[in-house]
């Protein structure tokens, strides 16, 4: 359990129910596995944790690119439909509230206000890299700041 | 003292403190001196020092130091049965019991214990028939007589404190953080010359707009109006550039101050870091905390604004003084008359004030200690329903402020207007004596004027010179606190001359080993060795100096008395940080820092992979917790972050350890603050952490010792059983006791021993709750 194996030895396939289905090398099948990334935000394309229904892990996909073609496409397609994170891609207003902060921005999917509890939710990753985290865990990102416009990068100035 | 042998410690040549230098006893030809130890009391208690010097044939006491050249009387080593040390109460008695009946005590106060021990250990050996032992004398506090880590190194109860020397004097020591903007300061102080003579100008110029053009024309006679343009823009340049100097030179004081308080913070944090953990044991947080963040950054305020505005003033009172003289020394005389008066009165406040801001400082950060104290333990309180009395307290401490501020304003108020008034009456001087030396013709009106605009600045510097007395004390007060942390000398000093571990077997071996904390023995002649790669339980009731004895094996204290060897090497003669590089230690209560799980785990090793991390935590049992996460191993913990459960945390405090692969491992009663359920999932990562490890674990529970291969029964300090589980068990002594106590508890609770207690190859091991 857990140990990582070559990735090209291990299929993922979608099963009947278009369930996202493991098989490990010696032909065991797991259905209905989860795919979780063990460093969401460090290093989001590697160390990728196949696990069953019940948070088990089947195995650890080190280099995911690795894997075979049929595999990653399979992988992408389940992700795309299960990830939700918004990019922020202006800033409109940062309006501080007695107990949350509002942000009024447009995202990728569309404009948003964004409820975010505390100064803490909003996490700077790298140097111009921001997490936003609102009141119901949803998270909003910003890749790179210098791309907001003068205002924006403005707002963001109080979490530097 | 440090390297002196028994050989060289001749009756003649014996060195001993003063009164009895040069008074010892008369010694046989073939008497060594083996050992020396001071008693401080006499028999009614009274503070009284005499001299015991133990010799091959002879305990000696001296005479009281009173009359140090009588006679010293000599105890035969032949007649002595038992020599034996009692402590109670900070008070010892040495009692030796003769062969040739009755007995002979001497009584000491526990400032003197350590080295009485010695005396006693040494003299014991001697009648054990052991040889020499001159590695005794070896690196002995030459003022204390406490045995130190190496020679050469500094005692840490005889380490030189603070003297209270005059608190401006601490400022003074603000320099060696100025070095290395020497340049910027020379500049600063260059700049600081020129705004101040550009200041003066104006004034100066004063004086001849009245007598060559404003007087004159008053009379009616035509003086033409370039003259006037003429001194105007004369003012006008010197303005601006007063201006410009100004500005450049608040700017670069401003840039030097924040630099040097930037660096004292630094240095100031990095020393505390170096302290050890008694020093931290005896501080308060939040009184630290001021000290490194408030503190500072009064001395930076002091230094950019008010140091800067005094040189400039003390600057501005000799110029002007000078120019004044020039141009009228009579008049010049009669206006600086108050200011001799002005500067006894500031004296005489600075005392009384700097008293009051070091008070001040004191209350503040008693506050702010109240702030550290609660708001961690909010919980405790709202769950006894204590609000209102922390409110009390706080509000007490707020008083305290209150208090000493007031009193200090007192003085304060009264000083300004003293000011105000002298400044008054010194314009006054000027006026009449002026007015009279015009009247004689003496002087012209320009000059009066031009007296009168130059003592006006000069009075209103005094009055903002004068504000300078509090602020000044108050960063001086202020730089002293910062510095008393930075004269702290580290008690778990580096070796003069390390011997590097690298890395370590594991053999670690306890040496007679002896703690004292204040005047109570919390270990006393602990001895025994733990093999490499051997786990030893301790075990005993609470207090009986479990703790202690890992404390001192991590070196976060020094042995008071005996060695800690790791593979034949006294822990002490290794540098610290090399030392714990050894040591993993997982904790009852495990410490998460603010930051992501990758950074807790890799505390120990920042330059970890990712492989590393991910393999350290699967070994802990801690990967799939982490999984579920909503940032995996990118997760916020510790105090801000998310929150998470004691047995999860303890899995990353395991994970931490391995990462770091040390040889030596410390288990301080890591299962004991989590259920059964959870015990069984840390004590599979445990097991894998023990794995080819030297393991010292302390376990409130019997399954942590699971594993051990031998248990080291404690009571009150002492080791009184070691040896593996079974034969503990069969000889029926305190182990079987303890044992016998913990089962029947378990009973009473309907609770197993343990699950696997049949299994004949393993160890169950029970002890008592944490020590301190």
């Amino acid at each position: 359990m857990g140990a990582s194996v070559n990735p090209s030895s291990i299929e993922l396939k979608l099963d009947d129910q278009a369930a996202l289905t493991l098989v490990l090398p010696d032909g065991v099948e797991h259905h209905d596995v989860q795919t979780i990334r063990c460093f969401p935000l460090t290093d989001p394309d590697r160390y990728l944790s196949i696990c069953d229904g019940h948070g088990r892990e089947l195995i650890c996909v080190v280099e995911p690119s690795q894997l075979t073609e049929t595999s990653r496409l399979v992988l992408a397609e389940h992700r795309k439909q299960r990830e939700f994170q918004p990019i922020v891609e202006k800033i409109h207003r940062i309006e501080h509230g007695p107990n949350a902060v509002t942000w009024t921005v447009d995202t990728d999917r569309g404009p948003h206000t964004i409820v975010v509890k505390s100064d803490d939710d909003v996490r700077r990753l790298a140097d111009r890299q921001f997490l936003v985290i609102d009141a119901h865990g949803i998270r909003f990102r910003i890749p790179d700041s210098s791309r907001l416009d003068a205002a924006g990068r403005h707002l963001l100035e109080r979490y530097l | 003292m440090s390297n002196q042998r028994t050989s060289e410690l001749h009756p003649a040549a014996a060195t001993l403190p003063e009164p009895w230098a040069g008074h010892g006893p008369r010694l046989a030809a073939n008497e060594h001196v083996r050992a020396v130890a001071e008693i401080d009391l006499a028999e009614d208690l009274r503070f009284q020092r005499r001299l015991l010097m133990l010799t091959g044939e002879n305990l000696w006491t001296s005479p009281p130091e009173g009359s140090p050249r009588g006679d010293w009387e000599p105890l035969p080593t032949s007649d002595r049965a038992t020599l034996a040390v009692h402590e109670n109460g900070g008070i010892g008695v040495l009692r030796c019991v003769k062969k040739s009946g009755g007995q002979r005590h001497w009584r000491f106060t526990t400032a003197r214990a350590a080295e009485i021990r010695r005396l006693v250990d040494s003299a014991n050996r001697q009648l054990a028939g052991g040889g020499d032992d001159a590695e005794a004398l070896e690196a002995v506090c030459p003022s204390c007589g406490a045995p130190l880590p190496s020679a050469g190194a500094v005692c840490a109860s005889c380490a030189p404190k603070d003297d209270d020397s005059a608190a401006t004097s601490t400022l003074w020591r603000l320099r060696q953080f100025a070095q290395p903007y020497a340049g910027r300061v020379a500049l600063a102080f260059l700049l600081t010359v020129a705004t101040t003579l550009a200041s003066l100008v104006p004034p100066y110029l004063t004086m001849p707009l009245m007598d060559r053009v404003l007087v004159p024309m008053q009379e009616g006679r035509d003086v033409g109006f370039g003259l006037v343009w003429w001194y105007l823009s004369g003012l006008a340049v010197a303005a601006v550039a007063a201006m410009f100097l100004g500005w450049a030179r608040t700017y670069v004081v401003a840039w030097v101050s924040e630099r040097i308080s930037a660096d004292m913070r630094t240095r100031t944090y990095a020393h505390l870091q170096k302290l050890s953990l008694e020093f931290f044991g005896g501080k308060r947080t939040g009184d630290l905390m001021t000290r490194i963040g408030s503190d500072t950054d009064n001395l930076c305020t002091f230094l950019s604004l008010h140091a800067l505005d005094f040189a400039n003033d003390l600057l501005m009172i000799v110029l002007t003084a000078c120019i004044l003289i020039s141009i009228d020394p009579m008049l010049a005389l009669a206006t600086l008359l108050p200011f001799p008066v002005i500067a006894v009165l500031v004296n005489s406040v600075r005392g009384k004030l700097r008293r009051g801001f070091d008070q001040s400082r004191r209350a503040w950060s008693r506050m702010t200690s109240v702030l550290a104290d609660t708001i961690p333990g909010i919980r405790v309180v709202k769950a006894f329903a204590q609000e209102q009395r922390e409110i009390d307290r706080f509000r007490k401490t707020n008083d305290q402020i209150l208090h000493v501020n007031d009193r200090v304003n007192r003085t304060w108020s009264y000083f300004g207007p003293v000011v105000v008034l002298l400044t008054e009456v010194g314009l006054l001087v000027i006026w009449a004596f002026g007015a009279w030396q015009v009247s004689k013709h003496e002087i012209t009106v320009g000059v009066l004027t031009a007296f009168l605009t130059y003592i006006s600045r000069f009075y209103s510097r005094l009055d903002s010179m004068s504000r300078i007395v509090s602020v000044t004390q108050r960063a001086a007060a202020g730089a002293q606190r910062v510095f008393e942390i930075l004269d702290r000398v580290p008690s778990v000093p580096e070796p003069v001359n390390p011997v590097h571990p690298g890395r370590v077997r594991g053999e670690v071996e306890f040496r007679d080993v002896g703690f004292r904390y204040g005047s109570r023995q919390v270990v006393g002649g602990v001895s025994f060795v733990v093999r490499p790669g051997e786990m030893i339980g301790l075990v005993g009731s609470s207090g009986a100096g479990k703790s202690t004895l890992v404390n001192l094996a991590c070196r976060f204290y020094d042995v008071g008395e005996g060695g800690i060897l790791v593979d034949g090497t006294d822990i002490r003669s290794f540098p610290v940080q090399e030392y714990r590089r050894n040591i993993g230690i997982v904790l009852q209560e495990p410490f998460l820092f603010f930051g992501t799980i990758a950074e807790n785990i890799a505390y120990g090793k920042p330059d970890a992979t990712r492989e590393e991390i991910v393999a350290a935590a699967r070994a802990a049992k801690a990967h799939e917790f982490i999984l579920k996460l909503s940032e995996g191993y990118d997760s916020l913990v510790g105090e801000r972050g998310q929150m998470l459960s004691g047995g999860e945390r303890q899995r990353i405090s395991i994970a931490r350890a391995l990462l770091i692969d040390p040889r030596i491992l410390i288990l301080d009663e890591a299962t004991s603050s989590v259920d059964t359920e959870t015990e069984r999932e840390i004590q599979e990562a445990l097991d894998n952490l023990i794995r080819g490890r030297t393991t010292i674990a302390i376990a409130h529970r019997l399954s942590t010792l699971r594993k051990a291969n031998r248990l080291a029964v404690m009571e009150r300090g002492r080791l009184v059983e070691l040896g593996p589980e079974a034969e503990l068990l069969a000889a029926g002594g305190a182990y079987a006791r303890l044992y016998e106590a913990q089962r029947k508890l378990a009973a009473d609770e309907g609770v197993p021993v343990s699950a696997e207690s049949s299994a004949p190859a393993e160890t169950f091991v029970l002890a008592g709750p944490q020590a301190r």
